[in-house]
């Protein structure tokens, strides 16, 4: 990848791209591979699954190019597609998921594989600690619906604002917010045990 | 600490633990300022964000990322139309059957030969034309004769084996495209 090439808005790379300069959509993935692999491991929780559904979600990006409508930022039309192919994946997979009124116990969420936690110190004590409520945030997660998770994963793990949010889900703004705090509420009880 | 006979909302508590606006209450966030007992309800809740945002990274993908997916996308609607992909294999076809031809028709082979060489052309069709059993027949009864009289042909002209070998350049790449697929 160029200065040049590297330098070049999301918009244009797509207009060249669509304009002949095929090559060019390397650029756009490499600009964006690790976001949309992260959002989409944190979603899927596995990672075997994550980069083919990564890979494929690329592929399809790519053959929708010319629907992209260069009004709306091109970030947020990814995480759209990114974001519904993983809801398929997840509803293709038939995940155990725990409805949000009920919570979750160790037995429900068997089986998902979790990311490691972040150790800051040395002890090994609490490094084993720090690992297993790290683990047991995974598992939480992942005994969201695939919406809610997809909102915590949007808001938490990607940084991106209540607006771009709701702009990606096509949702209201109150939305968005009602239905992550909901989850986030569903969260904090389900690891209350955990955090004390 | 005294329990609160007022509760927030569930939601309240999270919208406030976020920095954003109370969804139910407008008074929630005065009320949680007042409150000990709900201050620390927004307190924890605060405390899962920070646990969340303390996960440690996902993996990254692999460096060849893009050049896979770059190998893995269809033609764009272009290429499908672009002369540039498709000239080169048209003319080599092209300029391979028309060799073809004209070493058929030459009057240094003679009519065995000739005939021998025009059914081991179609060898290559037998696996299209499977059904076709007549066909199928005539070729299988001409086949020895005509790979006899092949391999003399590229025993003697070396460069029509080179030739030949180019046909092998298109599949090739089409072959690696159904790979890569496959492999996917």
């Amino acid at each position: 990848m160029t200065a040049e090439e590297a330098s070049l808005a999301d918009e244009e790379l797509v207009r060249r791209v669509l304009s002949g300069e095929e090559e060019l959509f390397g650029v756009l993935v490499r600009r964006y591979q690790t976001r949309i692999h992260a959002h989409v491991a944190r979603m899927v929780g596995n990672r075997d699954d994550a980069l083919d559904l990564t890979q494929e979600i690329f592929v399809k990006v790519f053959q929708a190019l010319s629907r992209y409508n260069p009004e709306f930022k091109f970030s947020t039309w990814l995480f759209r597609i990114a974001g519904n192919a993983a809801i398929d994946h997840l509803r293709k997979r038939r995940p155990r998921t725990v409805p949000l009124e009920q919570p979750a116990t160790a037995g429900d969420r068997e089986g998902v594989s979790t990311f490691e936690y972040k150790s800051s110190g040395p002890d090994p004590f609490s490094e084993l600690r720090n690992t297993e409520r790290g683990q047991a945030i995974t598992r939480a997660i992942a005994g969201l619906p695939p919406e809610f998770r997809e909102l915590i994963t949007l808001r938490h793990f990607t940084g991106l604002s209540y607006e771009e949010i709701a702009e990606i889900k096509q949702m209201p703004l109150g939305t968005v917010k009602n239905k992550l705090f909901r989850a986030r509420a569903v969260l904090k009880e389900w690891l209350s045990g955990e955090m004390s | 600490m005294k329990p609160c006979r007022n509760k927030l909302d569930p939601l309240d508590v999270e919208a406030l633990a976020s920095g954003a606006g109370p969804l139910q209450d407008p008074g929630a966030a005065e009320h949680a300022e007042a409150c000990p007992a709900c201050a620390a309800l927004v307190q924890e809740a605060r405390r899962v964000a920070d646990e969340l945002a303390t996960l440690a990274p996902v993996p990254e993908p692999p460096l060849d990322l893009a050049a896979r997916v770059l190998r893995l996308r269809p033609f764009s609607r272009r290429e499908h139309l672009s002369l540039r992909i498709w000239a080169p294999p048209a003319a080599l076809s092209a300029g391979l059957f028309g060799t073809g031809l004209t070493l058929l028709t030459s009057p240094a082979l003679s009519g065995r030969e000739q005939v021998g060489l025009g059914a081991s052309a179609l060898i290559p069709l037998v696996g299209v034309l499977r059904a076709l059993a007549r066909w199928a027949g005539e070729v299988a009864r001409f086949a020895p004769a005509g790979l006899e009289s092949l391999s003399a042909a590229l025993r003697q002209e070396q460069a029509l084996g080179i030739a030949a070998a180019f046909l092998f350049v298109p599949a090739v790449f089409g072959l690696r495209r159904v790979l890569a697929r496959a492999r996917r």
